[in-house]
């Protein structure tokens, strides 16, 4: 009987694997061919280009600045400059012919190799990755305004987060393999995927010379999972000015679903001691960002947000408890106030005297 | 007289043409002994790819031969005593000699590159690549002058 059990639930996993498609787009598994790039529309640059070409069955199609060198180890080459040596700036848009589904959730990996343009093995700290726009499109036309669609260039990137477009930004600089993912859940229709290695943000002061060797680009179809409600995404892959600056700012598009779920409103407390206060500069105050004490907290709503103040007792004879001081307010001679940004909280502290506060502060705050 | 002016050309312009002929031979015998990583210092910027392919399903021979936008597939290479650099990338690399050729050795992301120096001078690098694809034999000559 428990044979039979474990061989149902076993059938029932090969089936539920089965029943949603999977693609595998591997550019190591391509076999010569001294054709291979003739429709490409760049055959003379002998690279892909923005006609299709096959590859696994799935038709791709690049623009800008991409290589594909047939000697191992195989990969499509993506390059995002910006503020280099060189003073050259350039982004790269791969497209995925793919027909993605309304009501389905699908997630698009990519893998390989993060890689720069730097010759020790140690990146220098100024130097950044470029950021991946990810996006589900009608067409699977590479929509751009440059001259030569095969050669290096810098396409317009619409620098927006929300159903249909996603933004990867990865902080870590470091030479190793990669995956990003990302999950859209497509109220309509869709034809392709577009992928676009972008040298984001535009700020003088950030050289970005970020080279990732494209291996794979997977899709996987899974039940559909709610997206949304609203959508903000900050550019971590650079450090945060501070002030904050118009530059770093994502735009975030809502697509509402017609049956949208009510999404549950999540509680923290926050431990900030002194030393992790932040200066703003002379007399501006002392800030500090939410990620920089707790990793992994995505905010798109703040519903409240206090400071801890005094020991209150409990005048039917309880355990003494701390008053709760909404923000923007005042605690120990210190004004709070906060503000969302990209996906995280902000708070900054004034005082006369702008120093940072002498003890530990806690902070109470509701979000979703 | 007419033939004496034409002999007082020539004459120089063949010995000219002789001594030109010497220095290359010169430079291909020293390349048949053993390439020093001095010798391959310099920026080389590729000017032609000859492909030939050899389709392992029906033996048809195919040849490429792309002079023009080669830079845009194949990245030029710079060469310092210790490293090369291709597609904006330093390895480390070797000079060896396999059966009277120098090979030049650098293992890219781990995997080993292999060219044949066809021919080196002063101004001119040509590498040879043999490649056992699953379609066949792909062979590549790249043609490179210095920078």
């Amino acid at each position: 009987m428990k044979k039979i059990i474990t061989f149902i639930i076993f059938l029932s996993l090969v089936i539920s694997k089965l029943a949603y498609s999977q693609a595998t787009i591997d550019f190591s598994t391509i076999t010569y061919d001294p054709d291979f790039f003739n429709n490409s529309g760049c055959p003379t640059y002998h690279r892909f280009g923005p006609n299709p070409i096959s590859v696994n069955g799935y038709n791709i199609r690049t623009v800008g600045s991409t290589s594909y060198t047939w000697n191992a180890p195989k990969d499509l080459s993506l390059y995002a400059w910006g503020n280099t040596e060189t003073g050259q700036r350039c982004n790269a848009i791969v497209a995925v012919d793919y027909p993605f589904i309304a009501n389905k959730t699908y997630i698009v990996e990519l893998y390989g190799m993060n890689d720069h343009n730097w010759n020790n093995w140690v990146v220098p700290k100024d130097h950044y990755n470029g950021v991946f726009w990810i996006k589900l499109d009608n067409s699977p036309e590479i929509t751009t305004n440059v001259a030569n669609k095969c050669k290096e260039s810098l396409s317009p990137v619409e620098r927006t987060v929300g159903r249909y477009s996603k933004l990867v930004a990865d902080r870590s600089i470091a030479f190793e393999m990669k995956t990003y993912s990302v999950k859209f859940s497509p109220l309509e229709n869709k034809s392709s995927v577009k992928i676009i290695f972008d040298s984001s943000p535009i700020d003088p002061k950030v050289i970005i010379d970020n080279i990732f060797r494209l291996k794979t680009i997977k899709i996987t179809e899974i039940p559909y999972e709610e997206d949304g409600p609203s959508y903000t995404a900050s550019y971590t892959n650079v450090p945060r000015p501070r002030p904050w600056t118009s530059a770093y700012e994502i735009q975030g598009v809502v697509v509402r679903p017609t049956d949208g779920h009510a999404i549950p409103i999540k509680r923290e407390t926050l431990n900030i001691s002194s030393n992790q206060w932040i200066s703003n500069g002379d007399n501006l105050g002392y800030s500090i960002y939410l990620s920089e004490i707790k990793s992994n907290i995505y905010v798109s709503e703040i519903i409240s947000m206090s400071v801890k103040g005094d020991l209150i007792q409990d005048p039917r004879g309880g355990r003494p408890s701390q008053a709760l001081i909404p923000l923007p307010g005042a605690y120990q001679n210190n004004n709070y106030t906060y503000q969302l940004v990209n996906g995280d909280i902000l708070i900054t502290l004034t005082n006369p005297t702008n120093t940072p506060p002498t003890a530990p502060v806690d902070f109470d705050f509701a979000y979703n | 007289m007419k033939n004496k002016y034409l002999t007082a050309w020539i004459i120089p312009i063949l010995l000219l043409g002789a001594s030109c002929k010497k220095q290359e031979k010169l430079s291909q015998v020293e390349l048949a002994k053993k390439i020093q990583k001095t010798d391959l210092v310099g920026n080389w910027v590729p000017t032609k790819i000859e492909t030939l392919f050899i389709d392992k399903k029906n033996q048809k021979t195919s040849r490429v031969d792309s002079s023009d936008y080669v830079k845009f597939y194949t990245p030029a290479y710079k060469f310092t005593s210790d490293q090369v650099n291709e597609d904006h990338k330093s390895w480390d690399y070797s000079v060896v000699i396999s059966d009277k050729s120098n090979i030049l050795e650098y293992l890219k992301f781990g995997v080993l590159q292999h060219y044949e120096i066809l021919k080196l001078n002063s101004d001119q690098l040509i590498l040879k690549s043999i490649n056992k694809e699953e379609s066949g034999i792909r062979t590549e000559v790249i043609y490179f002058k210095k920078n």
